[in-house]
């Protein structure tokens, strides 16, 4: 990009007239060396406290090959919006989910309040599957979070886009204490652990590997960013439901999502 | 941001037709179905925020280091910072103290009109000042 001669001029009369502390800027260290997390998903079905912010939107839609205790497929649709900034105030993503993709008659919506503390830390609240049709909704019902996401500031290597470790820990109602009826009924109890939390370890650029507890089971999975311009898509599949512990066995689950800052 | 929109369409009709999900029935069940909401929402880049983050940031190292770089720090206004260097990288900046944005004297402040016309920068938004680096990390 070239810079028009006036404006350098004017630039360059501007910078002594700016005060600078007597001497030239230097990036400081800790701003070097400051892991942030990378661009793929941290978690399949746990909240992390990484959020939508500064007008950006999302669509999305994920599935799982088959739901718990039921041979037939599930998706969903995601629309969203961040707004607010994270970092020197709050961040608010606000989200509508349709969870029938045949009648779209099965409507809820998800918040997040986010802020980033510092050194890679950013802290949560949250709720989803809000104000669902009781009548018809096949999910867990109000649930609200409180989540923690670090990236580890001490792991990683010296190639960049490859080894950072990410993760989450978290406490909810809803969906992370309780199991379903079905759940009780087949003898597996009927609370969760309330505590949830993700790992996520960039095993390439862009390409992280996760590994999650959801308060219920144990889940594990893939998740690729792809930068096409200004318009990042992210592909992720996984494997849910991989211990005894609620559920009738391992499902697979897949999502993509486009975003867009507006 | 037509091929963009081809991708995604292709990347979703391939994960809705491999998992079915397409013909899936809504059930009133009692299996708490858990959505894999997280992977449609939860991805930082999807957000907007953390794309390229670090390997923005250091290209744009000369942005922040020498006399020049300062003053071609100074022909940005916010908008413009915001753009090359992502929202949360310059607000982390901004946080830490590193750089602030200051609104141009009412001289130098011009439309971007007048900027098209070549006669006048386009300092329509606040100007980013450098300062000194003091104190712990944010």
């Amino acid at each position: 990009m070239k810079t028009p001669l006036p404006l350098m001029a004017l630039a360059l009369a501007g910078s002594f007239l700016i005060p600078m502390g007597g001497q030239a800027q230097q990036v400081p260290d800790w701003l070097l060396k400051l892991k942030l997390p990378n661009s793929g998903a941290k978690a399949s079905m746990t909240p992390t406290a990484w959020g939508a912010a500064f007008g950006s939107a999302y669509l999305g839609t994920g599935a799982a090959r088959r739901s718990p205790y039921l041979p037939s497929a599930d998706g969903i649709v995601e629309l969203g919006y961040g707004m607010g900034d994270p970092v020197l105030n709050v961040g608010i993503q606000i989200g509508t989910t349709v969870s029938d993709l045949s009648e779209f008659n099965n409507v809820s919506f998800s918040f997040k309040l986010h802020r980033y503390l510092a050194r890679g830390t950013t802290i949560a609240l949250g709720g989803e599957s809000l104000f669902s049709n009781d009548a018809i909704s096949d999910d867990a019902g109000d649930t609200f979070y409180l989540v923690v996401s670090h990236v580890v500031q001490t792991l990683g290597s010296s190639r960049p886009g490859i080894g950072r470790v990410h993760v989450s820990v978290g406490v909810g109602t809803g969906r992370f204490a309780r199991k379903s009826d079905r759940d009780f009924s087949e003898g597996k109890g009927r609370n969760g652990t309330i505590v949830f939390g993700n790992l996520a370890v960039e095993v390439a650029r862009d390409l992280n590997a996760i590994l999650e507890w959801s308060g219920t089971n144990l889940l594990t999975g893939l998740s690729r960013t792809v930068q096409t311009g200004s318009m990042p898509i992210m592909i992720s599949i996984g494997l849910a439901d991989l211990t005894g512990y609620s559920g009738n066995g391992v499902r697979l689950v897949a999502a993509a999502a486009v975003a867009i800052s507006l | 941001m037509g091929k963009t929109i081809k991708h995604f369409m292709i990347a979703t009709g391939l994960i809705l037709a491999f998992t079915g999900a397409g013909r899936g029935q809504e059930v009133n069940s009692d299996v708490n179905i858990p959505f894999p909401r997280e992977l449609v929402s939860g991805a930082p880049a999807i957000n907007g925020l953390f794309g390229g983050t670090t390997a923005l940031f250091s290209s744009s190292l000369r942005l922040f280091q020498g006399s020049s770089a300062q003053a071609g720090a100074a022909t940005l206004n916010e908008d413009q910072t915001r753009e090359e260097l992502g929202d949360f990288m310059t607000s982390l900046l901004v946080k830490a103290g590193i750089i602030a944005f200051d609104r141009p004297a009412p001289d130098v402040a011009a439309s971007g009109r007048s900027s098209e016309n070549g006669s006048r920068p386009a300092w329509v938004g606040r100007t980013p000042l450098m300062l000194p680096v003091r104190g712990p990390s944010p």
